[in-house]
């Protein structure tokens, strides 16, 4: 564990007094400190492209009145920089009156090793392993064109103090490793994406199968591609296959369901707690507690511990992702939520691992069932506007489905729907429930953290498909 | 305080020194230093404030052809020392790339321009606040609008550029940001937008009531839209999002995608990929541009690339590296485009709205379709759908709403019809909607007792005067007794008129005195519902039904007023037979 003051002029006493008074009047608030080691390393075009190591320290000072955030955050840890800190935020909140709650759950649990990834695996191995991805890739196919292969891995410390010197710390392993291939055929690119990750050590994917996988994943998606033909356009029935296509849940109704849209009234469900928002048969949580996920946490990024929290009951409403700050002002409990990208930020609710559970049927019946729609198995990424409700995402691997049989490859298409309605039109819930590989990134106002999502294949009656075939 | 220059040479001297000691051949390192603070409000209180001060370095070391690279936060001496010898370990077990090199010394920036990037102009909270406040009162004024969010940040940075090739150059910069997001509700459906303002110096931001009110304008405009089924049509984007085009444009362009082979745009230079029409600029000596540079992030000089001319690809935007593998030399875009833009074109916005009958007006685009290696593009759109030339006309399932060519004619046409050219139509299809558009010129409905037709009528005080009510009347076949609504318009009490006015009336139908009044400046008030009533009592029309409190000029929440507002927006009344 990382001691964040003893390089500097502060002794630990100096800080929690500091904290404690600058926090007196206040409902809430924390010094937050985080130290975090990165590093990227990229093969691309035959070679080495680029090693990058980084490490960046800080402090991030946030105290809460009622509805109002002050924060002040600094590179600089001293006592200068933190009583300046504690200036500022003093000065935003001069009219303060609050009682800070002093209260905060404890865990034993540990949803990863304590371990930093970059140090445990030489240097040497990975850009082994990224020379072997490009010879096995260029080896394999002779429309492999150019072939793109990374790790990232990072390990970040840290170190919340809250008002009273209570102290809550955390060091979390975070790990990428991802391969991307461009195919040229008769003047014709196409390419295919596949990665994976997690929080844990490189040890999984430097060994001898596991990278081939990956590899031939990401070829089988760029040869797909290459076949594929203009996707159709219009409203139809769509089969999602399980794992990654869980991003439309993260869109529809994730953001949706996060306490400080919920509390200041902008998102779509606002008013819809309790009530009917899925189809019967769909149930879906938020979990943080699954080890070693990419959107698993121990303790949330205010010092709550993470929980699974369920979201949507068999297609009833249950809870929004609460904070620390959403929970009073809704007058509910925080649900471990509060998340930020670092120590320059302020702490927002979050998603974490975000999951549609198991139903009954399987993705057989879900195909045979479908006259004329679509079968989508990948995805890019996607968006959602939370106030009119309407969200999309970008198919990177999917298929016609014609008379109940899965036809020849389509395009990648925008599929746009709207959230608190789209979740009723899933009429069937597959029994194959997949997560995510582990590279899933979210962002909000500027801020991006780790995800994960999951889901069973499922069949959606209705969603407007962008294709050019009309 | 942002660290002046001194400090940031200083430290990137020190980082060179040492890469050099260690046996690196070459280095490269970048020092910066940047200052923000941020007021949010939240329906027109305080929500967030925020204050950053960061500095970051980043530094490139070589050994020869082998290139690594590390970044920090943490600038203190000591921790430079283990980051860079750590950097150089990398960099000796990282393998060869014959392209790896620094830029050419000629190419290297000389004379560093003063483009006026920095305000030391500092805007205390408490006037951001005040800022804010006036932003939201603005943007709240319509109740539809239940959600104002705002935001101020001052930014401020320094940084230095410096390589062991001698360069040693920086500057600061500075940008004042304010934006409004709104929420406005109608019934069921809600819906936001938003309007921004950043420029480096704080003088030259938008007016905060200015911003608020388009924001909210923006907002309302998008309630209660409708789906629109598939189909091939010519769009329009909007400029606000026009340029989002440019920002996948540069990276299909830039070296590193078309080197890689990873661009739909590879082999096509010299080639046109654009309509004639079309020039696209890119500009770094920009006075205050929000994206003018003196160099790339290597030092090399940036001048001005005219990268499409009429719709021919003249350049990539390139930078050492790739440049070397493409033989070509660096165009000083190591980092990306500076100002980039379209030029104008040849026509003018009106005439771009009615270059086609049906257009999909695009305001909004959401989704990441962008495909730069294939060129594809799908993404979800917002916007308005334009009939000959204006937005928003009703489209109905089974039923075409038809807007007319308005000019305050006095000219009326039987639908259905190719012409457009007239202020009032009428017609005895049950599959026609009759629609006009007005905002203080009063607006006729007309059916009869069996409702064997329905017309609808413009009439503004020209067409009033000459005769629009008897020329569409007149050639009507009803079969029953006329019924007419006369809708929102000016009243009297509202609608000053100069003597030429009442002369035109008098000409044409001497009764219609009646309809002014004299005022004491000279000018009269002209009442157009006396006017129409008299006409249409001539016309032998009893039964005429008039609209509660239909000033236009008065109503300021129900109506837009063209007197009042100098507004484009307009009401529209339709009309039409049910099966």
């Amino acid at each position: 564990m990382s001691n964040f003051f003893n390089k500097t002029d502060l002794t630990r006493n100096d800080v929690e007094e500091i904290v404690s008074d600058t926090l007196k009047n206040c409902d809430d608030g924390e010094l937050y400190f985080e130290d975090s080691k990165s590093e990227s390393i990229l093969l691309d075009d035959n070679k080495i492209k680029s090693s990058n190591y980084s490490s960046d320290l800080g402090f991030g000072f946030r105290a809460i009145s009622d509805e109002v955030v002050a924060y002040s955050h600094s590179n600089e840890i001293s006592k200068e920089s933190l009583k300046n800190s504690s200036k500022n935020l003093k000065s935003t909140l001069k009219s303060s009156k609050g009682t800070y709650n002093h209260e905060i759950p404890k865990t034993n649990n540990k949803f990863y090793e304590d371990i930093n990834p970059i140090e445990q695996k030489s240097l040497d191995s990975k850009l082994e392993v990224l020379n072997k991805v490009n010879d096995y890739l260029r080896k394999k196919d002779s429309t492999v064109k150019q072939v793109t292969a990374s790790f990232a891995g990072e390990q970040k410390s840290i170190e919340i103090i809250r008002s009273g010197g209570e102290a809550l710390t955390d060091v979390r392993p975070l790990i990428r490793f991802n391969v991307s291939v461009m195919l040229e055929k008769n003047g014709r690119k196409e390419t295919g994406v596949y990665g994976v990750g997690g929080r844990q050590s490189y040890d999984e994917y430097l060994k001898d199968d596991n990278w081939k996988n990956v590899c031939e994943e990401a070829l089988r998606i760029a040869s797909v591609n290459l076949e594929s033909k203009p996707a159709p356009a219009g409203e139809m029935k769509v089969v999602l296959g399980p794992g990654w296509p869980a991003i439309l849940i993260h869109e529809a109704i994730g953001h949706g369901l996060e306490g400080d849209f919920n509390r200041k009234r902008t998102s779509a469900f606002h008013d819809l707690m309790g009530q009917k928002v899925a189809s019967e048969g769909v149930t879906i949580i938020d979990d943080g507690t699954i080890d070693k996920r990419r959107g698993s946490l121990t303790i949330d990024d205010e010092g709550t511990p993470t929980e699974r929290t369920v979201l949507i009951e068999n297609g009833i409403l249950k809870n929004f992702m609460q904070d620390r700050l959403n929970a009073r002002l809704m007058k509910t409990r925080s649900t471990g939520s509060g998340r930020r990208e670092n120590y320059k930020h302020i702490v927002l609710p979050r998603m974490r691992n975000t999951m549609m559970l198991s139903g009954k049927q399987t993705q057989d019946e879900m195909i045979k069932s479908v006259d004329k729609g679509i079968f989508a198995v990948s995805f890019g990424g996607g968006q959602v506007d939370i106030t009119s409700g309407k969200f999309v995402f970008n198919c990177t691997e999917a298929y016609e489905i014609n008379n109940g049989k899965i036809g020849s490859p389509i395009k990648g298409a925008t599929l746009i729907g709207d959230g608190p309605s789209i979740l009723k039109e899933v009429s069937m819930v597959g029994n194959d429930m997949m997560m995510d590989p582990g590279i899933g990134t979210c962002g909000k106002a500027g801020q991006g953290v780790p995800v994960g999502v999951a889901q069973p294949s499922i069949l959606i009656d209705k969603m407007t498909v962008g294709g050019t075939k009309l | 305080m942002i660290k002046d220059q001194e400090y940031l040479k200083s430290k990137a001297s020190y980082c060179l020194d040492l890469a050099k000691k260690l046996g690196a051949t070459d280095a490269s390192v970048t020092i910066g230093n940047s200052i923000s603070e941020t007021v949010n409000f939240r329906n027109k209180v305080l929500d967030e404030s925020n204050r950053s001060d960061s500095l970051a370095m980043g530094i490139e070391t070589y050994i020869g052809k082998k290139k690594s690279s590390i970044s920090s936060s943490n600038l203190s001496n000591e921790n430079l020392k283990i980051l860079i010898e750590k950097c150089y370990e990398t960099t000796k077990i990282t393998p060869e790339d014959e392209f790896n090199s620094l830029p050419d010394k000629e190419l290297l920036a000389k004379n560093i321009k003063d483009l006026n990037l920095y305000d030391q102009s500092h805007i205390e909270n408490d006037k951001k606040i005040d800022y804010l406040k006036e932003l939201e009162e603005a943007a709240s004024i319509d109740k539809k609008i239940i959600n104002t969010e705002s935001s101020f940040t001052e930014d401020k940075s320094n940084f230095i550029l410096a390589n062991s090739d001698g360069f040693c150059n920086g500057y600061k910069s500075s940008s004042f940001t304010a934006s409004c997001v709104a929420v406005a509700k109608h019934e069921n459906n809600m819906e936001r937008d938003y309007e921004f303002t950043s420029k480096c110096h704080l003088n030259d931001i938008f007016n905060p009531s200015e911003l608020g009110k388009i924001a909210a304008e923006q907002t309302i405009k998008k309630l209660n839209p409708k789906k629109i089924g598939s189909d091939k049509l010519s769009i329009i984007f909007d400029k606000r999002i026009s340029k989002g085009f440019l920002g996948s444009f540069a990276g299909a362009i830039s070296a590193s995608s078309i080197a890689r082979g990873t661009s739909f745009l590879k082999d096509k230079l010299n080639q046109q990929i654009f309509s004639n029409s079309i020039n696209i600029i890119d500009k770094p000596d920009l006075i205050r541009g929000m994206g003018s540079k003196c160099f790339d992030s290597e030092g090399v000089k940036t001048d001005t690339l005219q990268l499409v001319g009429n719709g021919i690809l003249n350049n990539y935007l390139v930078d050492t590296y790739n440049g070397k593998k493409l033989n070509l030399k660096s165009n000083g875009r190591s980092g990306g485009s500076t100002n980039l833009y379209f030029e104008n074109g040849n026509i003018n916005y009106d005439d771009l709205l009615k270059s086609h009958s049906r257009i999909l007006y695009v305001t909004e685009t959401i989704g990441h379709g962008t495909n730069l290696v294939t060129g594809d593009y799908s993404v979800g759109a917002t916007g308005f759908l334009i009939e000959n030339g204006e937005f928003g006309t009703f489209d109905f399932i089974n039923k075409k709403a038809i807007g007319l060519n308005q000019s305050h004619s006095n000219i009326s046409i039987e639908l259905p019809s190719d012409d457009r050219d007239a202020d009032a139509s009428y017609t005895t299809h049950n599959k026609v909607v009759c629609s006009i558009r007005t905002a203080d010129c009063m607006p006729l409905l007309v059916t009869d007792e069996v409702g064997s037709f329905v017309a609808a009528i413009h009439a503004g005080w020209r067409g009033l005067a000459f005769g629009i009510i008897e020329n569409t009347l007149k050639k009507i076949n009803a079969k029953g007794k006329f019924i007419v609504w006369i809708g929102p318009h000016i009243s009297h009490e509202f609608f000053e008129v100069g003597a030429e006015v009442r002369n035109i009336f008098l000409e044409n139908n001497p009764a219609s005195a009646e309809a002014f009044t004299n005022e004491a400046n000279g000018k009269y008030l002209l009442s157009m519902l006396k006017a129409a009533q008299l006409k249409l009592l001539s016309l032998g029309v009893e039964k005429i039904y008039i609209t509660k409190n239909f000033c236009t000029y008065k109503n300021v929440n129900n109506y837009y007023s063209y007197r009042r507002d100098a507004s484009i927006e307009r009401m529209t009344s339709l009309i039409w037979m049910e099966e």
